[in-house]
């Protein structure tokens, strides 16, 4: 079994966790630079060389280098100007995976208008849940332009021509016909315009748009690259979709910066084959790697060991665990699975990450495994991280890192007073490439600012400058790295004939098999015999399949069971934890 | 109608990666019709299925199943 390095002393040196380094004393790789800058200085320097090499299906289907990969994005600046497109519009480019997002979205950075990555709609997703979720964006982040295929505007033809919305359908035949935007035209935005906007998850419309300037994302991807110890030799393998900060800030952004090659899988065939990221890195050389924790069980779990190549993980340097709770047991199964195939403990490293400081704000040490506490489980949860006696039951805390250059994380109590190393409170961060704020949400913006800190909504505790996060302030459920608000599974449900309304709370089960959370429910119902109650039963759970939320555990309680909050309102996390106790639990594998 | 069900011992794999005892799988049944069928599971399914028949699929035909009924149909495709 994995380890990691356990802490069992506090013996180690003191490091602050203060590491705020902006301004004096730093040099910045590109400053006052612009994506588009950086982007033409790395086609001239690296000419034919490979930037991004896309796959699908098992295989490569197309390469670009970086001169191709710069022209054919300039070609599509000035398509998008002939359209129409202006500076400092939103485009929402809503794309299945495919080779010609690359350009397509370098295209509208380098013509002044503001990309923002939408995901596409699967056959799991219901059609007015995708349509609440785009008019969600659309009124909040005003959505000026959507660049999308012809087969998606069928489907949501009333949807997409909103007056208020332009609609371009993606044509590479129309921008390959176009004469490059002229460079010096694509180079005049200033570092401090917004270069991207990135949107929370959600559901049904509730999605924060989360604005980033080019110093911002160029001022993380030096810093963070820096953190990471990222070479001309690195290269990036990844099926991590591109409407998450993961996928576009650690897999496109930073490598585009950094004019190292980006390997990209389609996420749809990699969640059905994992196994093709292992062939994609031995055949590529790749050297790092980004993966929420399910992903770790996903490989571990689902990929035949006869069917991974020899070198697998002979290129690979560092895979970060990132976006979920990391779990000692998951990294010890993937080192399991692959150490045969070359992976190192120290290979594996850790992240806390958010769109609002454009990505990182902690990372474990290159060259080490990340640290593991053995706590125990009775005094964390009264708020103490105490290292656990022998005979003590324990709960394994794995360290995401410490705060890289620029950024800064304190641990505090309700009254934003700091609390000292090992206790237990809220995870408060600041950042050099911090967001100025949720775009046109000043409401939410003020939410999640304390006195300049970024409130970020997270529970841990600090030791020696290592970040343990050990849970969620906010209700927030992460399934498969797919944040979900409770409030959008309430709503569905409650709305489910049979349902008392506004009488159900949503919160999330661990699932240690599969490294990830699981969606449970306790709704409020009148009926009572068994068989309206499984009728009930499928009706809740088809809600949850309209918009590709799976609700694995359904809890039944009698009206006026669940408690509300001195607030007045219901409390998810003591309903939850009293119906774990008190109900049957109806989960879908006892029919 | 009982003619839409789809192969018994295929239905028997399908279930078995599920865990369910039992449930009607129709040729026209989706993925998101069947209690626990979610992205994470298809991959258990379609590994069952295939270590059951001895076959490998390609990722784009499993990508582009659109019912139970598509997944039989490749089984048979398959020569199995």
């Amino acid at each position: 079994m994995w380890c990691g390095l356990v802490r069992r002393s506090r013996q180690q040196s003191m490091i602050a966790a203060s590491s705020m380094v902006s301004g004096a004393g730093y040099t910045l790789r590109w400053p006052n630079a612009t994506l588009p800058t950086v982007w033409a200085h790395n086609s001239r320097r690296l000419g034919d060389a490979l930037a991004v090499s896309h796959w699908a299906d098992g295989k490569i289907t197309h390469r670009y280098s970086w001169r191709a990969l710069f022209d054919e994005a300039a070609r599509v600046a000035c398509w998008l100007r002939t359209l129409g497109v202006t500076r400092g519009q939103v485009c929402a480019l809503l794309l299945r995976p495919d080779p010609a997002f690359y350009p397509l979205y370098m295209g509208v950075v380098l013509a002044g208008a503001i990309p923002s990555v939408v995901a596409y709609p699967n056959e799991r997703l219901h059609p007015q849940k995708f349509r609440d979720g785009l008019q969600g964006m659309a009124a909040r982040s005003g959505l000026d332009w959507i660049l999308t295929d012809a087969e998606l505007h069928g489907r949501f033809a009333d949807l997409l021509d909103a007056p208020n919305i332009r609609v371009a359908f993606v044509n590479e035949a129309a921008w390959k016909s176009c004469r490059p935007l002229d460079t010096v035209d694509a180079e005049t935005a200033s570092t401090d315009d917004t270069c991207l906007l990135q949107h929370s998850s959600g559901t049904t419309g509730l999605q924060k748009g989360v604005a980033l300037s080019h110093r911002a994302v160029l001022e993380h991807a030096h810093r963070y690259g820096n953190a990471i110890n990222l070479t001309a030799r690195d290269s990036v393998a990844s099926w991590l979709p591109l409407y998450h900060d993961m996928g576009l800030i650690a897999a496109f952004h930073v490598p585009l910066a950094f004019g190292i090659p980006i390997v990209q899988l389609d996420a749809f065939a990699w969640v059905v084959r994992p196994g093709e990221l292992l062939h994609a890195i031995a055949h590529e050389h790749a050297t790092l790697c980004w993966l929420p924790n399910f992903a770790f069980n996903l490989i571990a779990d689902r990929v035949r060991t006869n069917e991974i190549p020899v070198n697998a993980c002979a290129s690979l340097r560092l895979i970060t665990s990132c976006s979920e709770p990391v779990r000692q047991s998951s990294i010890g199964r993937l080192l399991e699975k692959l150490r045969p195939f070359g992976l190192h403990a120290t290979c594996i490293g850790a992240s806390f990450a958010m769109a609002e400081t454009t990505f990182a704000v902690t990372q474990t040490p290159i060259g080490t495994a990340p640290l593991v506490e053995q706590v125990s489980r009775a005094k964390i949860a009264n708020g103490s991280a105490v290292i656990a006696t022998v005979d003590e039951p324990v709960r394994a805390c794995v360290s995401s890192g410490k705060a890289i250059s620029g950024c800064d994380v304190r641990v505090v109590d309700g009254g934003g007073t700091r609390l000292d190393d090992g206790t237990v409170g809220s995870i408060e961060v600041r950042s050099v490439s911090l967001f100025t704020g949720y775009r046109h949400n000043e409401a939410a913006t003020a939410r999640v600012f304390r006195d300049g800190w970024f409130v970020t909504g997270d529970m841990g505790y600090l030791r020696q400058g290592e970040l343990f996060v050990i849970g969620r302030e906010k209700d927030l459920i992460i399934v498969a790295g797919k944040n979900i608000y409770p409030e959008d599974v309430e709503d569905a449900v409650g709305r489910v004939d049979g349902v008392t309304a506004g009488r159900t709370v949503a919160f999330e089960i661990d699932d240690e098999q599969r490294g990830t959370g699981q969606i449970a429910v306790v709704v409020e119902t009148a009926e009572q015999s068994l068989l309206e109650l499984k009728a009930l039963r499928g009706r809740v759970a088809r809600v949850g399949t309209d918009f590709d939320v799976p609700i694995n555990h359904v809890f039944f309680a009698q009206p006026r069971w669940l408690i509300k909050s001195s607030s007045g309102k219901l409390s998810r996390k003591d309903n939850g934890a009293r119906a774990l106790v008190e109900l049957e639990d109806v989960i879908w594998k006892t029919i | 109608m009982e003619d839409d069900l789809i192969d018994a011992e295929l239905s028997r794999i399908i279930l078995g990666a599920l865990n369910l005892k039992t449930f009607p799988l129709k040729k026209g049944t989706k993925s998101f019709e069947v209690p626990g069928w979610d992205s994470l599971s298809h991959v258990s399914i379609i590994m069952a299925v295939e270590d059951a028949y001895d076959v490998r699929f390609s990722t784009g035909d499993i990508v582009a199943l659109q019912s139970v009924g598509d997944l039989e149909v490749l089984v048979k495709r398959a020569g199995a």
